[in-house]
């Protein structure tokens, strides 16, 4: 079907005419119903390292580029039921749904002002895939116009498309980069994110879960953008400011409460009529609360890529500690501009309230004792010792060695403590009652022995001094004597 | 004459015969980006548009075969009557479609008609004889006889009835690649840069392409080197049917070539057996080739 050619009005010198692409007659959509939907296998054969040119290479090659004419050349035909209608809006710079969604808003678009919105690469996708039919100023938009219009931002959009569009292809689900959404080390701590949609749906099976390339998130030219670096530590504010900031206006960070700061969320502006079985779950001894959070996982769908400046600086907003240890329990009102319109605060004192929760006393664990002492026992630096520090060379050392060994051995003969322990008799050597008769010497081997295998009782005994004679008093004893199965046993306790 | 869109140094071909005669006539085959039409879902093949090298787009404008236009901004005055078209097209579209459904479905009735007919037949007789053996057997003839009968067997007579009607939803659209509409754009002039071609006057952008004509003109297929770490890779013949033989890297003439870029870039053509080219466009117009091969592969 030719298109009738328009009057072009005033074309400028030297312009050229584009002429219009394929456009199907009704009969070739009729007959793309029944058309293959199969892809053909790329190759007719392996590839070949010379052209020769033979017969058969020539055939193969126009066979080869038969079908990826044939491929190209094929148009997309869609029922239009099955075509889900949407606008594009270059102000907004989003495209809006204008019939319900299909399947693939599970995993794209988002929500804004009760209407079904997709970005424009995911709207580009799905119109190069052909669920969606995208219009502007009420006019179909063909595939090459939406790639004019929607990919405005030059190189950079379309090369950012070519890899969002990849992944896609591939399986992957990809969304746009929004540090509000990645955990920081603080929250993964808490485990907030046990139970919201993002860590519910990666147990579903075939979905795998990507992070697109920060994309320019700015539709409102007055939002500044947050330098990523920042991210990770105001991640938890940019999710509570996010929820507060629906006018985008970025406040400065400078702006601080008052000095008996306790900017609870507004939740909190109205908590004494709530149970107090919400305060002792929510603080921790080092006195933040933090009611705000529940609510941000909502967005997560709501946010429209805001990336703008926390409105707050948490670190330098004090939170009161309500614990047993430290009780803070005069609240002041907190700031009109901190609480949301329609908010009104009082002030309250916490005191009976305190007293009707039940705050148990926190059990450290035997490290967390540790911390809290600043000592770590049994474990000390050698080099803390100031005679080592005193110690010029290696020599010196060892010699401080020696000398605190000889302070804490005197009592230790080389002799017994410098040795293998060895039995004084073994076991084929048995005693006879020759060997009893030296009965004193057996108490003072015993006593020896007693030291040789509990070498840090520090008891002496006046036999010490004899142990050496002792044992080799026995030994030559033990020589004498004539074996005599009577008292291995016996004998055969001492090692 | 062939028109190139060009767009934020991106020159595009929407068009399959503008391709084909590109690949085919000219040995500038170019990259597809887009979605296919048949395997949108995949990424094995590729389709419309096609993306060219900038080296390909400035040759094909050299040589005269080409022109390479910016994007044709929308008139706003074609605007009304373009919606009025469009409205017109589709609803003339559509009774179309609608003659041409109830034309098909008649001609298959008409194919399927003898058997209609004796399936129909089938089924009056097994329910004669079924309130007989209704008591005995079980719904076995019904099930044999209602089995073979077409879901359209339920018309009284032999001529279709009442055709059920073809909804709008069920009417065929076509998303079109290209542009659906003529339009008006300005040439480019690729000798100076713009916003839209940056590459004029881009040392590295010169060198490459005395290097992509110079080889071009030697009768080799040029495409992307990025697959194998080069600027291109250099084939015999079309990349369907056979192997590259070079992958050829740009180099400028006065420059110094570091040992190791040079090891790595060597290693990158021995592992997928290939030769790497190093390529240097001289001050009087030819190029110097150098190439490099690992002597130790079989």
């Amino acid at each position: 079907m030719d298109p009738a050619p328009e009057q072009p009005l005033e074309p400028e010198p030297g312009a050229v005419l584009i002429p219009a692409g394929r456009m199907l007659s009704p009969e070739e959509l009729f007959a793309a119903r029944s058309r293959d939907q199969k892809l053909p296998l790329r190759s007719h054969g392996q590839k070949v390292f010379l052209p020769d040119g033979s017969e058969a290479q020539e055939e193969q090659l126009r066979l080869c580029r038969q079908e990826l004419w044939t491929l190209l050349a094929e148009e997309r035909v869609e029922r239009r039921g099955s075509l889900v209608t949407a606008e594009w809006s270059p102000q907004d710079g989003v495209v809006t749904l204008k019939s319900f969604a299909g399947k693939f808003w599970q995993t794209m678009g988002f929500s804004e002002g009760g209407q079904q919105r997709l970005y424009p690469e995911e709207a580009l996708y799905l119109l190069e895939c052909g669920s969606i039919q995208l219009f502007y100023q009420d006019l179909p938009l063909s595939i090459q116009e939406a790639y004019e219009m929607l990919l405005a931002q030059g190189t950079k959009g379309f090369l950012k498309y070519q890899v969002f569009s990849h992944l896609k292809r591939l399986g992957y689900v990809v969304r746009r980069f929004q540090p509000s959404l990645v955990q920081s080390p603080y929250e993964r701590q808490l485990n907030l994110e046990s139970g919201s949609i993002w860590s519910s749906e990666k147990c579903h099976g075939k979905r795998k879960r990507r992070h697109s390339s920060p994309w320019s998130t700015d539709k409102k030219p007055k939002v500044l953008e947050n330098p990523l670096p920042e991210v990770v530590g105001t991640a938890e504010s940019q999710a509570t400011s996010s929820q507060y900031a629906p006018s985008q206006n970025s406040r400065s960070l400078e702006e601080k409460p008052q000095e008996s700061s306790h900017v609870e969320d507004p939740g909190g502006s109205s908590w004494p009529p709530e149970s107090p079985g919400q305060v002792p779950g929510q603080t921790d001894p080092h006195g933040r609360t933090l009611k705000g959070r529940g609510g941000s996982q909502d967005t997560a769908t709501d946010d429209n890529g805001n990336n703008s400046k926390p409105r707050w600086d948490f670190e330098k907003i004090a939170f009161p500690n309500m614990a047993c240890d430290r009780r803070h329990t005069l609240l002041l009102a907190p700031a009109p501009e901190l609480l949301p319109q329609n908010v009104t605060a009082r002030e309250i004192d916490a005191a009976p309230w305190c007293q009707q929760l039940n705050q148990r006393k926190e059990k450290l664990s035997r490290r967390e004792r540790e911390q809290q002492r600043g000592t770590t026992p049994f474990r000390s630096d050698v080099n803390a010792d100031p005679e080592v520090q005193r110690c010029t060379s290696w020599r010196a050392y060892k010699e401080l060695l020696k000398r605190r060994w000889q302070q804490k051995a005197w009592n230790q003969p080389p002799n017994l403590w410098d040795q293998p322990v060895t039995p004084l008799l073994t076991p084929g050597q048995a005693a006879s009652p020759g060997c009893w008769r030296s009965l004193g010497t057996w108490r003072s081997v015993l006593t020896s022995i007693r030291q040789i295998a509990y070498p840090v009782s520090g008891k002496m005994t006046q036999e010490g001094h004899m142990l050496g004679c002792a044992s080799v008093d026995l030994m030559n004893l033990s020589q004498t004597c004539a074996p005599s199965s009577g008292c291995p046993s016996r004998v055969g306790m001492f090692p | 004459m062939l028109l190139v869109e060009v767009k934020a140094g991106q020159a595009l071909v929407w068009g399959t015969e503008a391709a084909r005669t590109l690949r085919e006539r000219l040995g500038v085959g170019g990259r597809p980006v887009g979605s296919l039409a048949r395997g949108p879902r995949q990424n094995a093949r590729l389709g419309l548009p096609l993306l060219l090298l900038p080296e390909e787009a400035r040759l094909l404008a050299e040589i005269g075969v080409a022109t390479l236009v910016t994007a044709p901004r929308p008139n706003p005055g074609q605007q009304a009557q373009a919606v009025a078209a469009y409205h017109r097209e589709q609803e003339s579209g559509f009774r179309e479609q609608r003659a041409l459904a109830s034309e098909a479905r008649r001609r298959r009735l008409k194919d399927l008609e003898e058997h209609i007919a004796e399936a129909r037949a089938k089924k009056q007789r097994g329910r004669g004889r079924s309130s007989k053996e209704r008591r005995e057997v079980g719904g076995g003839a019904f099930g044999g006889g209602a089995g073979s009968v077409c879901p359209c067997s339920n018309f009284p007579s032999p001529q279709p009835g009442p055709q059920p009607p073809f909804p709008e939803t069920a009417m065929l659209v076509q998303l079109p690649t290209a542009r659906p509409r003529p339009a008006w754009a300005r040439p480019l002039d690729w000798h100076h840069p713009s916003p839209d071609w940056p590459h004029a006057g881009n040392p590295s952008h010169e060198l490459r392409y005395q290097v992509y004509k110079d080889l071009w003109e030697r009768g080799y297929f040029l495409t992307s080197g990025g697959k194998f770490g080069g600027d291109f890779l250099v084939y015999p013949g079309d990349p369907l049917r056979f192997h590259a033989h070079f992958v050829a890297q740009c180099c400028a003439p006065g420059d110094s070539l570091p040992l190791p870029d040079l090891v790595s870039a060597g290693r990158l053509g021995t592992n997928v057996r290939k030769t790497l080219l190093l390529c240097s466009p001289q001050p009087d117009g030819s190029v110097a080739y150098t190439s490099l091969q690992w002597a130790g592969l079989p």
